[in-house]
């Protein structure tokens, strides 16, 4: 059940398929089952591959002896480091868009002399059965010698701490510098001085990492395998030793990404498999497995001291930010990039220096995550708004509104904010939305709300020079095919394509076929990352459904003996605007341009904003194509004697520039809702000494459907958007005010405050007796 | 996962034919919600199973001379929708079992014989005076569920025995008695309990004339707080004697720190909750 409120308070003009619920052309395949994740796919002959993984967060490895596992029956192959020597994997930059590559950014495929995490890969083996490749891993004998480790940041930067990466464990530093902040701060009223942390969390998407991998007839090596980035067909083959046209990534659709399928995953292990083989190789991870060893969210310690007036306008903003990059670099300095950007929230400050490090441990890497960095920011700048609120005495809603952004003025790295900025509109709307307070159920019951705004990127950072592509065109039937290399990750992806494609060329949805996440055989579409598809891909599938609209309208324009202007497309019907009685079959029209040669299909680029990188010492210049900008509120009760904390009731509302499909975009701020839930209250990959101490779904919790409120979504619609129809991007958006806005309700609740997410009841009451005893 | 005999009598004599042999590594087997994860993680390694659903003389649930008799493979499911089950506590704490799906499963026996720490049935069991029937080749015997668990995984039950059912004493009906249970999780379902209470009291007037209180994830073991009652039995009802009471709980539980909560908290809700439940409980019976 959707509680989706749409109110068209821009009064953008009526579309006919876009804006509108409808049914998404993924979903009859999802509801019946019918559709296949890379882990659903069989060959024949095929193998089975495990890998085995460091005992260690940090050791030597003295030796690695497979001869027990090799002589196992069943076993055909069992890979070390030897069989594929000096390889590295790429890690920073999915896609390899970019050139600059800081030293040590590489991965080795699989571990020779050294591991630098708990899980870290060090030999696969391919098996007839899973069965047996399991039975083997534990025949192969490796020799560890344990190394000192580093498991905080801040021990990792002391002078003589072990070295996890060359040359001083600093992975990342940005400094972004506007105005005098120091100075500044000395004109301040008040200053408010706080630190938050953040912890470890885990995508925990239903579908593990899984892939199947073999060589076609052709020596090309196929991968079928749940990703978010097709791109990394150059890594493989950089890391593989092959050319780049002798790697295809097949994709499937992906069962939950959220970043966590950003990196490469199994590509390597079964691709190598599969070449040593020469048969195919299929690996899908354990869920203990993918808690282990893939990519999890940056714990971050942010500290803000910032300088207001006394009635509440924001001077002065000095922001430091420590990121906990686990053992390798992977998106760790993007990651931290993001937080640095977003450092001071929606708020305008003239005067902001923000100093931010990622550094190496021997802890689980770390990488992307919805909200990239962003939403860890978010959730210091919201809980510290609400602290200064409370150190001026003042509505935390008011000295948000006294202080939000307002369109044409700056970022911290100096940006100028285009389009509409409805922080004040979605901060009400959320708000009032909370309704009648509830009333506490027995004496020791506390009710409290919180809000939280937000401001955030979408699209990829400019210096990235980001493109899509697109193919649109049309048969002779008058039915539509899309080609474009999208991964879809659950979020309708393909389908905003095709409700693009529908509303441009008047084409019915049931007549449109997407083919997408092909890196061969679909036009690169880029990574479904950053927020992005819906505004590039989009754009790129836009762009080429106009110029098929263009040709074919300018040949009915001729027929129908007007101006092409006035011609519209709709219901496979080419008519004239103001007279539809005048009109062609759009089948007809085709056969009239087959027969003509004219072109009924299309090949689009499309160019988001290029700049150049930011200044290294100031961190000033441009950064992201444009932000969606919202807010979140929630209704919490709090147990006075136990911290026990629920969620009561719970608001999004964003200004999502125009929705293509409205029904998709509340399902994504719902699940941005739940997952913020789980960040606030709930989730915690807690690494102790480097070890993952919950190593499964029975230590890990996730909310469950008891714990999370029906979600109201309200949409608002600026139409100021840079994506198709001025669409804004929500995927990761949506999650970022939640944790906070949770954070925000349980401090009005007991009178004090966590600084430490998640609000476990411990810690809450903890907190609680701190504000008694004062 | 290792290889293991799966064997499916239909009668019970079968079953205890099958487990005759006395051997550790041949198991019975009801729900296998914790069997089963037990095996794929390599924690448990039998050779053979004993499948006991099929065996219908361990289902159902019976009143005999004022005893209720629970079936051994009655699952949690079925708790919540046996009129006989309408004990408080039995009723909480099956309602917070796991989640629907394990609760289709699982068995009472099996929850028993689990014998965990944070076992969320036991608690309610123990202040009911729960009885264990135990039987094998050699014979029928009935423990008290309080003797029959030992420790973490630990029980008085021999290799070659079952748990035929579970038996509960009959309430004295002249007297008001209410139960309840409490669980402590870090979500509202499907955890691990932080801690859990369960009280059981009989009132006599403005007296407290017995209770039994016990707890859950604090020891090795669920335990009884006989401390703790021992200050309320035969008392007048006052919050001053709760609060008593509650204290000497939280001093007679043994907790530990774990990833969950520190056993300084642990020993905290202790004695919130068994000062809740002591409440309930009191105003239920008036």
């Amino acid at each position: 059940m959707i509680h989706l409120d749409q109110p068209n308070i821009a009064d953008l003009p009526a579309l006919r398929h876009i804006g509108k619920p409808l049914p998404r052309i993924d979903a009859m395949g999802k509801v019946t089952g019918a559709t296949k994740y890379a882990g659903d796919y069989t060959m024949p002959n095929m193998l089975h591959a495990r890998v085995l993984r460091s005992k260690y967060p940090s050791a030597k490895i003295q030796s690695v002896n497979a001869a027990r596992a090799r002589a196992l029956p069943g076993v055909v192959a069992v890979l070390t480091a030897d069989d594929l020597p000096g390889s590295q994997v790429a890690t920073d930059i999915p896609g390899v868009t970019g050139t600059a590559k800081r030293a040590g950014t590489d991965a080795p495929v699989l571990a020779s002399d050294r591991v630098r995490f708990m899980g870290e890969a060090i030999a696969i083996v391919a098996a007839e059965t899973p069965e047996i490749a399991q039975q083997a891993l534990d025949l192969i004998e490796v020799e560890y010698e344990p190394l000192p480790a580093v498991y905080t940041p801040e021990e990792a930067m002391q002078p003589g701490a072990p070295i996890v990466t060359e040359p001083d464990n600093i992975v990342a530093r940005w400094r972004i510098v506007k105005g005098d902040a120091e100075s500044a701060m000395k004109s301040a009223d008040v200053i408010v001085e706080r630190t938050y942390r953040t912890q470890f969390i885990d995508h925990a998407y239903l579908e593990p990492e899984a892939g199947i991998a073999w060589v076609d007839e052709n020596g090309v090596l196929t991968i079928r395998v749940s990703t978010q980035v097709v791109e990394h067909f150059r890594s493989i083959a950089a890391a593989l030793q092959l050319p780049q046209n002798k790697v295809h990534i097949m994709g499937a659709m992906v069962g939950g990404g959220f970043g966590g399928k950003e990196d490469i995953t199994v590509e390597l292990f079964i691709g190598l498999a599969a070449l040593k083989t020469h048969r195919p190789v299929k690996m899908v991870y354990s869920r203990e497995e993918s808690i282990l060893a893939h990519c999890k969210r940056h714990p971050f310690t942010i500290t803000h001291k910032t300088g207001v007036t006394r009635n509440g306008r924001l001077l002065a903003s000095q922001v430091s930010v420590m990121a906990d990059s686990g053992a390798y670099v992977y998106l760790s300095p993007y990651v931290l990039l993001y937080a640095s950007a977003a450092a001071v929230g929606p708020y305008k400050v003239n005067h902001v220096s923000v100093d931010a490090f990622a550094v190496a441990t021997n802890n689980t890497f770390t990488s992307a995550f919805r909200g990239f960095g962003a939403a860890q920011a978010c959730v210091a700048y919201e809980q510290h708004m609400d602290e200064i609120a409370r150190a001026l005495d003042m509505d935390p809603r008011e000295l948000r509104r006294l202080n939000y952004v307002q369109a044409g003025d700056t970022t911290p790295n100096g940006q100028a904010i285009r389009g509409a900025v409805w922080l004040d509109e979605c901060a009400k709307r959320a708000w009032d939305a909370l309704g009648e307070m509830s009333e506490p159920s027995s004496p020791h019951i506390r009710i409290g709300r919180g809000l939280a705004s937000y401001m955030q990127s979408y699209g990829r950072i400019t210096w990235f020079h980001d493109t899509s592509q697109a193919w649109v065109g049309l048969e002779m039937d008058g039915s539509a095919v899309i080609r474009c290399g999208v991964p879809d990750i659950g979020g309708g992806q393909m389908n905003t394509l095709a409700q693009i494609t529908a509303e441009v060329l008047g084409v019915p949805m049931d007549r449109i076929t997407v083919y997408s996440t092909d890196s061969a055989l679909t036009p690169l579409a880029g990574t479904t990352t950053a927020t992005r598809q819906m505004y590039m891909s989009g754009n790129a599938t836009y762009q080429a459904a106009m110029a098929v609209r263009k040709t074919l309208g300018d040949r009915a324009s001729q027929h129908l003996e007007c101006e092409p202007d006035e011609v519209d497309f709709a219901d496979s019907t080419v008519f004239v605007k103001n007279d539809p009685s005048q009109n062609i079959s759009l089948t007809a029209l085709i056969a009239m341009c087959a027969a003509e040669g004219l072109p009924r299909a299309n090949l689009s680029l499309f160019k988001a904003p290029f700049t150049d990188k930011l200044d290294p010492e100031t961190g000033q210049g441009d950064l992201f194509p444009d932000y969606t900008f919202g807010a979140h509120a929630v209704e919490v009760s709090v147990d006075m004697e136990t911290g026990e904390v629920r969620v009561l009731k719970s608001v999004g509302c964003h200004d999502i520039g125009r929705a293509i499909n409205s029904a998709a975009a509340a399902g994504q701020i719902e699940g941005g809702a739940a997952m913020g839930l789980g960040y606030a209250l709930t989730e915690d990959v807690q690494i102790v000494n480097g070890v993952t101490i919950t190593p499964s779904f029975a230590e890990y919790l996730l909310p469950t459907a008891s714990d999370i409120p029906e979600t109201r979504t309200i949409i608002l619609e600026s139409g100021t958007g840079l994506g198709p129809f001025g669409a804004k991007g929500i995927g990761e958006p949506c999650f970022t005010p939640v944790a906070p806005a949770i954070a925000n309700a349980v401090a009005k609740a007991i009178g004090s405050r966590v600084h430490q997410l998640p609000l476990t009841p411990e810690r809450v009451l903890e907190a609680i007796d701190q504000s008694t005893h004062v | 996962m290792r290889d293991f005999d799966l064997l499916q009598p239909k009668t019970l004599t079968a079953a205890l034919d099958a487990l005759a042999p006395n051997d550790p590594a041949t198991r019975p087997l009801a729900g296998g919600t914790d069997m089963i994860v037990d095996i794929r993680s390599g924690r448990a390694a039998p050779t053979a199973l004993v499948s006991l659903q099929e065996v219908a003389e361990l289902r159902g649930i019976k009143r005999e001379n004022g005893t209720l008799q629970i079936g051994a493979a009655t699952t949690l499911a079925e708790f919540l929708t046996h009129p006989d089950l309408a004990h408080q506590a039995l009723y909480q704490a099956a309602y917070n079992f796991a989640n629907p799906m394990v609760r289709n499963l699982a068995t009472i026996a099996g929850n028993i014989n689990s014998a965990s720490p944070a076992g969320d049935m036991l608690p309610p069991l123990l202040v009911l005076d729960a009885q264990i029937e135990l039987v094998s080749k050699s014979g029928t015997r009935l423990v008290a569920l309080d003797q029959f668990l030992l420790g973490p995984r630990k029980t008085v039950r021999r290799a070659d025995e079952v748990i035929a059912s579970i038996r509960i004493p009959a309430l004295r009906p002249q007297s008001p008695v209410s139960t309840g249970f409490y669980k402590l999780g870090l979500r509202q379902a499907d955890a691990i309990s932080i801690i859990s209470v369960a009280v059981r009291l009989e009132r006599d007037g403005d007296t407290i004339r017995d209770v039994r209180i016990a707890l859950g994830a604090v020891a090795p073991r669920p335990i009884r707080a006989t401390g703790a009652e021992a200050v309320l039995r035969g008392q007048p009802f006052s919050e001053n004697a709760l609060k008593e009471s509650a204290r000497i709980a939280a001093q007679e539980c043994a907790p530990i720190d774990d990833l969950r909560a520190s056993a300084n908290y642990r020993r905290r809700m202790i004695q919130v909750y068994v000062r809740r439940m002591l409440e309930q409980t009191w105003n239920k019976t008036l």
